[in-house]
């Protein structure tokens, strides 16, 4: 490999994984090819107004299909999980607060239990999160994995 | 079997992928005689627009992702002859569908070309 088609792989981070995943290798081919016919310099000018022109393109592709059907599964995912954690917000949230106002009714402050139990459900969100940002890396994963099949 | 994605493209009359692009054209247009891989479909695209057209990497796989997924091309599971050609090579092909919307495009610029033709201005230039 040359250093201009190592140069170009490195280039081929620009693009979004998804199309990296699925054109980089037949990218890097097209342009070795290039390279055994073309006058180096001119080849890389062209190379370089190709990348100034389609890597945005394909940035903004990407954000837009983030937020399209493209993936219905991925959603999916993300449509439940965003349910789940309101559902436990409103859950902790409600507890917290009923706890609150029987505690308040009574004589002195919020007891430690009340302080306890917001440290738990704010720990318990805070341990969704990370729940939601694994599933939805697991099955970007098992996409890429279809994609390159 | 139909996918539910062919489904929704075939849902989809040729005319509403109109016009299309230059670089979509000339794709089409390069795998109009039969499947190529990325370097041929370049090749032809410059060799049939004379040198005026040279698509980069990126255009190219762009172009063929958006093809792709809107079902105007596919990707051809036969292989060349190993001796022949790089098995590595990912060789693409019009679909029928592909076919239609490139004769719309096709039959949409002669409509053009014959409107245009038929103007005074065009009709007093003598060609180069």
């Amino acid at each position: 490999m040359t250093w201009s088609e190592r140069f170009y792989s490195a280039l081929l981070f620009l693009y979004p994984v998804e199309f990296r995943v699925r054109y980089g290798p037949e990218m890097v081919q097209l342009f070795r090819d290039c390279c055994r016919e073309e006058e180096l310099f001119a080849l890389w000018l062209r190379t370089l107004k190709d990348l100034a022109l389609s890597v945005p393109r394909e940035r903004g592709r990407d954000l837009v299909s983030l937020s399209s059907f493209d993936s219905p599964g991925r959603g999916v995912i993300d449509s439940l999980v965003v349910l789940f954690i309101i559902g436990a917000n409103l859950l902790f949230g409600g507890g917290a607060v009923a706890f609150y106002v029987s505690r308040g009714l009574g004589p002195g402050a919020p007891s430690t239990d009340f302080i306890l139990l917001w440290g738990i459900s704010a720990v318990g969100l805070g341990g969704l999160g990370v729940l939601r940002s694994l599933i939805l890396a697991r099955f970007r994963q098992i996409q890429y994995r279809l994609i390159k099949l | 079997m139909i996918t539910r994605k062919q489904t929704r493209v075939a849902l989809k009359p040729p005319e509403s992928f109109l016009p299309l692009t230059p670089a979509v054209f000339h794709i089409l247009v390069a795998l109009g005689d039969g499947e190529a891989h990325g370097y041929a479909i370049m090749q032809e695209v410059a060799e049939k627009s004379r040198g005026a057209v040279r698509l980069g990497p990126g255009t190219l796989y762009g172009a063929v992702n958006r093809l792709l997924k809107d079902g105007l091309i596919e990707e051809s599971e036969e292989r060349p002859d190993p001796e022949m050609d790089d098995t590595r090579r990912r060789y693409y092909r019009l679909t029928d569908f592909g076919g239609r919307v490139l004769a719309a495009e096709t039959k949409r610029m002669a409509d053009l070309v014959k409107a245009a033709r038929s103007t005074t201005a065009v009709r007093k230039m003598k060609p180069a």
